[in-house]
């Protein structure tokens, strides 16, 4: 297909740069050749008419050929391109796993109780039939539904958030509901820490346009940093926030942790840059999550003082006429 | 034997009462830490065994038991944990915990526990 296309190309080409030349010599050099063909006579003024279209014939294949080439440089820079693409969401994918791993803890605790919960209740029913009051083991059947059913979200938001969302096309999204999913999957480990967690989300909020997944994946990094900060705090506060403002949605995730000293605020973004203990973190979180919001056409921005807590800004799009 | 139980989950605290009171003990419960606390120590003498959530918001079920003897109560406490690691972190202190049950664990585990207790216990007053 393509080739064909620059076949085409290529002959429109030498017949423009044909007729362009053609008439430049008809034209203006036409003059000033014949002038100079008079100055010496030898040479015939047919000649210098063959002479033309021959040199427009090889411009017109030097265009081509430079056409030719430009094109193959632009297909290696887009394949390039892909490939960067998918390098960066192999990326986004091991970090997402890795945080996985960091939050596996607590997510077994959110599993554990309703199974906890579920082995009771059908050893309760068991007991109540061995006595035959069997008007008892209602109540203790719809436990286990509603517990079945408690694990089951838990964990088939665990199997959404741990796929491969590819190059998945972008949604409107609402944040809102992408931050009380993030929730989930530890809202009982914070408050085992005794975090208190407060959502202040605007009720008409707009749409954004984006990834549910890797959007979820940024709030999740940006709380279990926060968890991370609150660890060694007397006060512990995690303050979560949206609201609009000129066309862009903002949502900001502010602590009342360690805070961020201010030689290391300019490199919380780097990639690889940790203050975690060995082993429980990668550095990479927020350094994917920048590159997330960046890809969203978004700001991810951090206002922090060692000691006073820190606050992290995301601002995205408003999807338009909302 | 009256038994104090401590934990954050309301559907656990509701079986264990149902479970416990059907063999025949009286049971107390809380979602909370702290006020677990404070009901021990308002009756300190009336409660044989405290069986509670290993982490909770607020006061943990290991702070209690260091709260409960820096007052100088040793009470019989049966952990419950979700997080498998509570075994460790009872032998480090060095505390006299009677049982470990980890989530999800049968009722008979739970009854056996109880039945040892109320067992020293009777032999105790013997």
């Amino acid at each position: 297909m393509s080739r064909l296309f620059l076949f085409k190309e290529a002959i429109i080409l030498a017949v423009l740069g044909v007729a362009l030349f053609l008439i430049l010599a008809r034209i203006e050099a036409f003059e000033l050749l014949w002038k100079w063909s008079r100055q010496h006579e030898h040479i015939e003024i047919d000649e210098l008419f063959i002479l033309f279209p021959v040199l427009a014939f090889f411009f017109a294949i030097f265009l081509v050929l430079q056409i030719r080439k430009i094109k193959s440089l632009n297909q290696k820079l887009q394949t390039s391109n892909k490939e960067l693409k998918i390098s960066q969401l192999q990326l986004f994918q091991s970090s997402k796993l890795a945080l996985l791993g960091e939050m596996a803890a607590g997510v077994a605790h959110e599993i554990n109780n309703p199974l906890g919960i579920i082995n009771m209740a059908v050893d309760m029913s068991l007991t109540l039939q061995e006595q035959k009051k069997y008007e008892l083991i209602e109540e203790h059947l719809r436990v286990i539904k509603e517990q079945t059913k408690r694990a089951s979200v838990i964990v088939s938001h665990l199997r959404d958030f741990g796929r491969d969302t590819g190059l998945e096309e972008q949604v409107d999204v609402d944040l809102n509901k992408v931050i009380a999913n993030s929730f989930i999957l530890f809202n009982k480990d914070l408050s085992n820490r005794n975090i208190k967690v407060n959502q202040k989300l605007s009720e008409s909020l707009p749409l954004v346009k984006g990834n549910v997944i890797e959007l979820e994946q940024v709030f999740i990094n940006l709380f279990t940093n926060a968890e991370n900060a609150l660890r060694t705090s007397l006060e512990k506060q995690l303050t979560v926030r949206s609201f609009h403002r000129e066309g862009f949605v903002i949502v900001e995730v502010e602590d009342t942790g360690c805070g961020i000293p201010f030689a290391l605020k300019s490199k919380v973004f780097d990639p690889f840059f940790t203050t975690k203990k060995m082993g429980e973190g990668t550095g990479l979180g927020l350094s994917v999550s920048c590159k997330i919001i960046q890809n969203h056409k978004g700001t991810i921005a951090v206002e922090s003082e060692e000691g006073k807590g820190a606050k992290f800004i995301i601002q995205l799009p408003a999807v338009k006429g909302i | 034997m009256k038994i104090l139980i401590m934990d954050d989950e309301p559907q656990i605290l509701k079986l264990l009462e149902t479970y416990l009171t059907m063999l025949n003990h009286q049971v107390i419960t809380t979602v909370d830490g702290q006020r677990g606390l404070e009901l021990f120590l308002q009756t300190p003498d009336v409660f044989d065994l405290i069986i509670m959530d290993f982490k909770m918001p607020g006061l943990d079920g290991i702070s209690v038991v260091f709260r409960l003897k820096d007052e100088g109560y040793e009470i019989p406490v049966v952990f419950m944990t979700g997080h498998g690691m509570a075994d460790k972190k009872v032998e480090s202190q060095n505390l006299k915990i009677v049982g470990v049950l980890d989530k999800p664990f049968d009722l008979k585990c739970l009854s056996k526990v109880v039945s040892e207790v109320e067992e020293a216990m009777s032999k105790q007053e013997a």
